[in-house]
């Protein structure tokens, strides 16, 4: 109330003035009005009334100071006053707004990524009503979603609006510029209605489009239109090629659209970055298998007004039906989780204790500050004795004192911005590129009034401790008392003690909180990795499905291998290179399960191998060591065979020598057994946090190679790789992604942390 | 009976928080019947009071701005009994517990300095 009127009186002057007018000149009329009644001339009853109320300009002065305008020009003076006992000891203030513009800095940059990652609302229409639905199988918990199932649901289920699946890819990108990898978006098209999204230029997916034998189409995202096309708005109906294909682009989506990094809406590790290109998804009849290809990711919008329980239980009854008609003995259910909570929920947990920890940092700048301005109310004393003996109350001195410590706060918090700036270009640079959304971190209008108040925070909460410490100030004997400093006391020098174990409380809570981060990092570092990373660079290379004519079948895609393989071997600082289809920390994939030769295990409970295709000389360039058998030479072409991993050995023939032991992949019985040859080491496959992946290797003339990493040992700490060697070789691998092994590790510790099913 | 002289000087200085708060409760006293005017209060002190308390005009207009100030009485503009214009006062509901927590201290000082004059009379 008192405030609003406060306000009024300031922001509306002339309002309030005129008010004050109209009601002293509404009392004098009258006044004038009645001595008329009583027989005095006009004239006369005007005299007489202004006689009776005094001087009016006084009286409406008396009004203004009610509303409390007084306050404000006091306050306006207080600032005055604080700005110049700031600049008489430059060397207190610098050291205070620095060490708060340090705590508020860090506070801010960190506060503008939680912003970001977690508690801003996803930018999609309604986005509390999108969801992300897995798959749930007893033996491996929530598990990616298989197209035949997403078609029953969508068939028989009626929670939802609309459901869309969606599955990475990465193709070669060629046409208009440098060849590139890019990461795609195979979609239904009901995806960009399901979120809201409307295309900038031209249009999004038809649902025809998703069948079989319809023409070519792409969407391209606004950065990779920015980025390679020049923002050019006559891109859509122009020819893209994908892995050789022709592509016709129909559309370009909107700057502000930010799909997740599909990795986080896996409920597995799964190496996956935003999509760039986007392209219907045409399924093919391999990936239309019933209780098989367990591969995507299904999102959907819930209708209005109905709950999460009631689509999954009836999402579930389709489970059900379909676990019923398949002859695999499996209990299939499902999950469904929020679209924010699963894109989040994985780093939840490291930027809170993050923001514990910096806000511990804050408060621990606070308190030293706290600190000083107690110590300098000793060296004070006099001026606030003088002060108050020519008048000033000391409620006045307690609100001067204050304001210089919101001075103080706000002058730091300014400083702290400019240092949250810097930080978080390096925070980001240097962040893992796991942590969802955030390249939508930045310092926004969001941040800077988190800016503000964080900072009038500080400012009351250095102030209020010193301002109520003033009470206690003898100020009759700091007036009388010659000297400038005298002791400040036993009381005050008990505040100074209690600040001190608040202090070392808080720090202990930082190092916690910080300890605990390390602590997890500290731990995946220390893991037995089970191969080895020094000299060790890892060169990606899509051969690309549609390059048909190129390399159409498994023979001339070896032969390419090994071509580049002599040829990379042939380059200046390389010892050696060995190749495989899947590097390991690289997160789940190609993933089959076992049929053990006399086992006959329901098809869930069979041992999950992932398969990776390799060359004989991976394992030593890895320094992935050979337990027992060997490993596969040229000699072994033509017959089936492959190397175990010691894990997949103990789960496949448990207490069992696994040498010369049959299995077969797939569900065809009809398929041939493949004979175990050797037995080697494990490796950290999926993430440095998942335990050692069951590893099936076979070699690499009978995989296929359309995404080869090839292992390169160096003598030489530096890559001998760049973008350009790709282009400038004579044999047309569309791009060659390189990465030294430290990058490869910081990704992988990535993918380490972005582990938990849920 | 006591005296109590609401005199020019002592409101232009900072008046006493006594005479002050008496004034004060005059006010919420004569606004809790129905809402007013600063004329019509100024006149109703005036006619309650038997002129015997002698309240400035000009004084009352700043109490009136503080106890406005303070949310204890509110004021609106409407058209007063000749159809001009007028801000009229009105007690809010904080006023009114206020004027209740005023008005009975005020009956407890007063009867205890009566007792005190009585005590030395005799």
């Amino acid at each position: 109330m008192s405030l609003r009127l406060r306000l009024r009186s300031l922001l509306r002057r002339s309002k309030v003035e005129e008010e004050l007018n109209e009601e002293f000149q509404f009392h004098l009329d009258q006044q004038i009005q009645q001595y008329i009644a009583r027989g005095m001339t006009r004239e006369d009853a005007r005299y007489a009334a202004l006689r009776a109320i005094g001087s009016v300009e006084q009286r409406k002065e008396e009004c203004r100071d009610a509303h409390g305008l007084a306050l404000v020009e006091s306050v306006v003076q207080d600032i005055r006053y604080a700005i110049r006992q700031l600049r008489k000891s430059p060397a207190f203030a610098s050291v205070a707004i620095l060490t708060l513009a340090l705590g508020i800095g860090a506070n801010t940059a960190i506060f503008s990524i939680v912003d970001a990652v977690i508690l801003r609302p996803l930018t999609y229409r309604d986005a509390d009503r999108l969801f992300v639905i897995h798959e749930r199988i007893p033996q491996r918990g929530a598990i990616p979603v298989s197209a035949t199932h997403f078609r029953e649901w969508r068939k028989a289920t009626h929670s939802f609006e609309q459901m869309a699946l969606v599955i990475p890819m990465v193709r070669n990108l060629t046409g208009a510029g440098e060849p590139e990898q890019v990461s795609i978006g195979r979609v239904s098209a009901a995806l960009f209605p399901i979120l809201g999204i409307q295309t900038q230029l031209g249009r999004t997916f038809l649902e025809e489009e998703e069948q079989p034998g319809k023409p070519l189409v792409a969407v391209l995202s606004n950065d990779l239109w920015r980025r390679r096309f020049g923002t050019d708005p006559g891109v859509v109906g122009r020819k893209i090629q994908i892995d050789g294909m022709p592509y016709e682009v129909v559309g370009v989506l909107p700057a502000e659209f930010r799909f997740p990094k599909l990795t986080h809406l896996y409920s597995m590790t799964i190496d996956a970055a935003r999509p760039e290109v986007w392209t219907p998804l045409v399924l093919d009849t391999g990936e239309l298998v019933p209780m098989g290809q367990f591969n995507f990711v299904c999102i959907g919008r819930l209708k209005a007004g109905v709950s999460v329980q009631q689509a999954t239980s009836e999402i579930n009854a389709v489970q059900e039906e379909l676990a019923r008609q398949s002859p695999l003995r499996v209990d299939l259910g499902s999950s469904i989780v929020p679209l924010q909570d699963q894109m989040i929920g994985r780093s939840k947990t490291g930027v809170e204790l993050i923001l514990s920890a910096i806000g511990a940092v804050l408060l621990i700048a606070c308190v030293n500050i706290t600190n000083l301005l107690l110590s300098r109310i000793s060296a004070r004393r006099r001026e606030f004795g003088i002060r108050s003996a020519i008048g000033a109350s000391s409620g006045r001195i307690r609100r001067q004192m204050l304001v210089e410590s919101l001075m103080l706060s706000v002058l730091g918090g300014i400083c702290g911005v400019v240092i949250a700036n810097g930080a978080l270009r390096l925070i980001l640079a240097a962040a893992p590129a796991d942590v969802p959304r955030l390249d939508e971190v930045g310092l926004n209008t969001h941040v800077l009034f988190f800016a503000l108040i964080i900072s009038i925070l500080t400012g009351v909460f250095i102030g209020v401790l010193p301002a109520w410490r003033f009470a206690k100030v003898n100020l009759q004997e700091a007036l009388t008392s010659a000297s400038r400093s005298t002791t400040s006391g036993r009381h005050s020098g008990r505040i100074r003690s209690m600040l001190v174990s608040v202090e070392a409380g808080l720090t202990t809570v930082c190092l916690i909180a910080a300890g605990l981060l390390l602590h997890s990092f500290l731990r995946l570092l220390d893991v037995d990795r089970g191969f080895a990373v020094d000299h060790i660079v890892t060169v990606n290379a899509n051969l690309g499905v549609g390059s048909a004519t190129r390399y159409s079948n498994d023979e001339k895609k070896t032969a390419f291998m090994r071509a580049v393989m002599e040829r990379v071997e042939a380059l200046p600082g390389v010892k050696s290179v060995a190749a495989t289809d899947k590097l390991p920390l690289t997160g789940e994939g190609n993933n089959s399960a076992m049929a053990v030769e006399g086992q006959d295990l329901p098809l869930f409970e069979r041992p999950i191998a992932a398969v990776r295709n390799v060359t004989p000389n991976y394992f030593s360039i890895l320094g992935i060591s050979l337990k027992r058998g060997r490993i596969f030479t040229e000699g072994d072409r033509g017959r089936n065979v492959a190397i175990v991993s010691a894990a997949l050995a103990e789960r496949a023939w448990p207490g069992l020598d696994s040498i010369g032991k049959r299995f077969r992949t797939g569900r065809d019985p009809s398929t041939p057994f493949t004979e175990v040859i050797g037995v080697v080491s494990d490796v950290r496959g999926i993430g440095l946090d998942k335990d050692p992946s069951l590893n099936l290797y076979g070699p690499y003339w009978g995989g296929f190679f359309n995404n080869a990493s090839f292992v390169v040992q160096t003598s030489a700490s530096r890559s001998p790789f760049h973008r350009r060697s790709g282009k400038q070789s004579t044999m047309s691998i569309r791009m060659l992604h390189c990465r030294p092994s430290e990058q490869w590790m910081m990704s992988s510790r990535i993918l380490s942390r972005s582990g938990g099913s849920r | 009976m006591l005296i109590i002289s609401v005199t020019e000087v002592s409101t232009v200085s900072k008046p006493k928080d006594v005479v002050q708060g008496t004034l004060d409760l005059l006010i919420l006293k004569i606004l809790a019947l129905e809402p007013m005017h600063g004329w019509a209060i100024s006149q109703r002190l005036k006619q309650v009071s038997r002129d015997v308390l002698q309240v400035s005009d000009g004084s009352l207009y700043p109490a009136l701005h503080k106890l406005e100030q303070q949310g204890w009485i509110k004021a609106e503009w409407k058209p007063s009994e000749n159809n001009r214009k007028a801000k009229f006062y009105e007690l809010t509901r904080v006023g009114r517990k206020e004027l209740e927590k005023e008005a009975a201290n005020w009956s407890r000082l007063s009867a205890a300095i009566t007792h005190v004059v009585k005590l030395r009379e005799a």
